[in-house]
């Protein structure tokens, strides 16, 4: 009875981890920029090892989620695009953390 | 179980992404260099203080136009500019109080140049190798545990095992040091110039 109580738990908290986040590549994009107070896309690049059309798409779903803001600009002539978390974002991701450490915490119980 | 982002040692791999241009010990080296040639100046702290709030704006233009356009640019959450402007403030007040002692209260100074100019080296070459494993555990850069030995042994033996004046050991110490640590920062950016090669388009292309 209680194991079955316990896995309904566990199912319940899995069930509440945010989905946006938890896929790899933009979890890979998003421990980045938690550490960082913004960068841009070439760093990004080379610190994630993404491709720049991978990169380029999961920054979109993540801009549209609200979780990065985007900003395009130049430096000279050449284009340069920064990214930086957003406040929700942090706090997104922070709680990402924390429920991803519950789950682990409650599984190896 | 181990599956969440190492994310200290994330911060640790971002730190030792972006210094590794050499640009720091580039800055550094003069520093030391110009406190070698002036120490003996009051102006010393003046310029000493004024090339730790100036030389890291310096170091960031040249990175906006080397280092940044070949690994990317990132900026660090609290990148240590309010610590960096305490100390500045500190060390110049510090330094004007040991000054106002040592030349305005007249104690007896031949003494002070005497002593200060054998031990002044091994100080010094204490201090700085305590601010290359400072450097280590902040950057993680292999390089500044390599400066520790070299500033610990020039200082100690400017200090005792040379023939030069008392009143040039500190200078001379200085110059060393300074020499060494310009002379790999020079060497590091330039094999990074060459194996970095320049981004000229890097354009996020987001629907």
């Amino acid at each position: 009875m209680g194991s079955k109580k316990q896995t309904k738990e566990h199912l319940h908290t899995l069930a509440e981890i945010d989905k946006l986040i938890h896929e790899p590549a933009r979890l890979l994009i998003l421990s980045h920029l938690y550490v960082i107070e913004e960068a841009d896309f070439l760093y990004l690049e080379q610190q994630t090892g993404l491709t720049r059309g991978n990169l380029s798409t999961h920054l979109s779903k993540l801009e549209d989620g609200g979780l990065v803001e985007i900003e395009k600009g130049y430096v000279g002539k050449i284009p340069r695009t920064v990214v930086r978390m957003k406040q929700d974002g942090r706090a997104a991701f922070a709680s990402y953390l924390r429920q991803m450490k519950n789950v682990i915490d409650k599984l190896s119980e | 179980m181990q599956n969440q982002p190492d994310l200290i040692k994330l911060q640790r791999k971002s730190f030792l992404h972006l210094e590794q241009d050499g640009l720091m010990e580039i800055y550094g080296g003069l520093l030391i260099i110009a406190a070698g040639l002036l120490w003996k100046s009051i102006f010393v702290i003046l310029i000493i203080s004024l090339a730790g709030v100036l030389g890291p704006r310096f170091v960031e233009e040249f990175r906006r136009k080397y280092t940044y356009p070949r690994i990317g640019y990132a900026k660090f959450i609290n990148s240590g500019q309010d610590q960096r402007v305490i100390f500045v403030v500190l060390f110049f007040i510090i330094s004007c109080i040991v000054f106002a002692i040592v030349f305005r209260l007249k104690l007896d100074s031949s003494d002070f140049l005497h002593y200060g100019g054998i031990y002044l080296p091994a100080l010094g070459g204490v201090a700085m190798a305590a601010g290359c494993i400072v450097s280590y555990y902040k950057y993680g850069t292999y390089r500044y545990l390599l400066y520790f030995p070299i500033c610990l042994g020039l200082g100690i033996y400017f200090s005792f095992f040379n023939a030069f004046p008392i009143d040039t050991k500190l200078s001379a110490m200085l110059l060393a040091v300074g020499s060494l640590i310009l002379l790999t920062g020079l060497l590091v950016f330039y094999r990074f110039v060459r194996k970095n090669r320049l981004h000229t388009e890097v354009e996020f292309n987001g629907q």
